[in-house]
């Protein structure tokens, strides 16, 4: 049996720091379970979610990631002061859409159809939460519980042991 | 053409007969991959436009990208497109993550044969 999987840090809002943590998560993934696909899709999720978080966060304020686990998904945890509200109404926007598509693969196809709308490549926020569904066979929610703060949280399902 | 060397990524060229193959090697981190991605694929087109070459865009060895990176490649996918000229993208169908990144462009694949999506190990 593995150990638990569990991770906490904070660290500077730095663009650099996306690589750092994502690639630091990789190989506790890969220590933990041995599994290059789950390290992989962990992986990408802790950076989209740290690319989201960096980009909007105050660059004053610390950004949290956390990862832990139960006996039936680990989860993936990312905390920031938020200057800018549109961030949340954007986030809450992309995840109403997603609800609304018949499942995230379906979703994804559809945002990069979307994409090819446009003759530039826009800043757009919200596609690394589409892809965290789809990819990452995760789901997504969130919370401000903490004053001031996003939680944005996605959580994977384990596979059955016996699979 | 010169290869690329952005950051953590690196795009290697390499042409043949018939084709421009860029291998990808690395990671694309970048915030905004579209300012060195776009000039760089500006070149690569026009070489290809100018020689009648197809482009391949190999994967199978790139260790990751971010969700803006795949706006570029959809972005180079429809100028290719717009130019007449092949595109074929080539990755490792073993690794989970590349299989489900890849297989989702396949709504770019149109009946002009202009695109084309190909795991590895298929001729």
């Amino acid at each position: 049996m593995s150990a638990a999987l569990s991770l906490e840090v904070e660290l500077q809002p730095e663009w650099r720091n996306v690589t750092r943590a994502s690639e630091a998560v990789a190989l506790l993934v890969l220590g933990t379970y041995g599994d290059d696909d789950l390290r992989d899709a962990i992986a990408m999720v802790s950076a989209e979610l740290l690319e989201n978080a960096i980009k909007y966060a105050d660059p004053q304020r610390l950004v949290r990631l956390t990862i832990h686990e139960d006996p039936s998904s680990i989860t993936v945890e990312v905390t920031n002061a938020v200057v800018q509200p549109e961030e949340v109404q954007r986030l809450a926007q992309r995840l109403d859409w997603l609800k609304q598509q018949p499942d995230p693969a379906a979703a994804w196809m559809e945002a990069l159809s979307l994409a090819t709308a446009h003759q530039s490549v826009p800043d757009r926020p919200g596609l690394g939460i589409l892809r965290i569904a789809y990819e990452g066979s995760s789901r997504i929610d969130y919370d401000m519980s903490e004053p001031g703060t996003l939680t944005v949280r996605a959580s994977m399902m384990k596979a059955p042991a016996n699979e | 053409m010169e290869s690329l060397r952005a950051g953590d990524l690196k795009i290697d060229i390499v042409e043949v007969d018939a084709a421009v193959r860029l291998h990808w090697l690395g990671m694309s981190n970048e915030r905004q991959p579209e300012k060195v991605l776009k000039p760089f694929f500006a070149t690569v087109l026009d070489n290809a436009g100018s020689t009648n070459k197809a482009v391949e865009l190999h994967f199978e060895q790139i260790e990751r990208f971010n969700s803006s990176t795949i706006l570029c490649i959809i972005q180079l996918i429809q100028e290719a497109r717009h130019r007449n000229i092949r595109l074929e993208v080539v990755y490792d169908p073993s690794r989970k993550w590349q299989r489900l990144s890849f297989d989702a462009l396949r709504i770019f694949d149109k009946a002009d044969g202009l695109f084309a999506l190909r795991p590895m190990g298929d001729a």
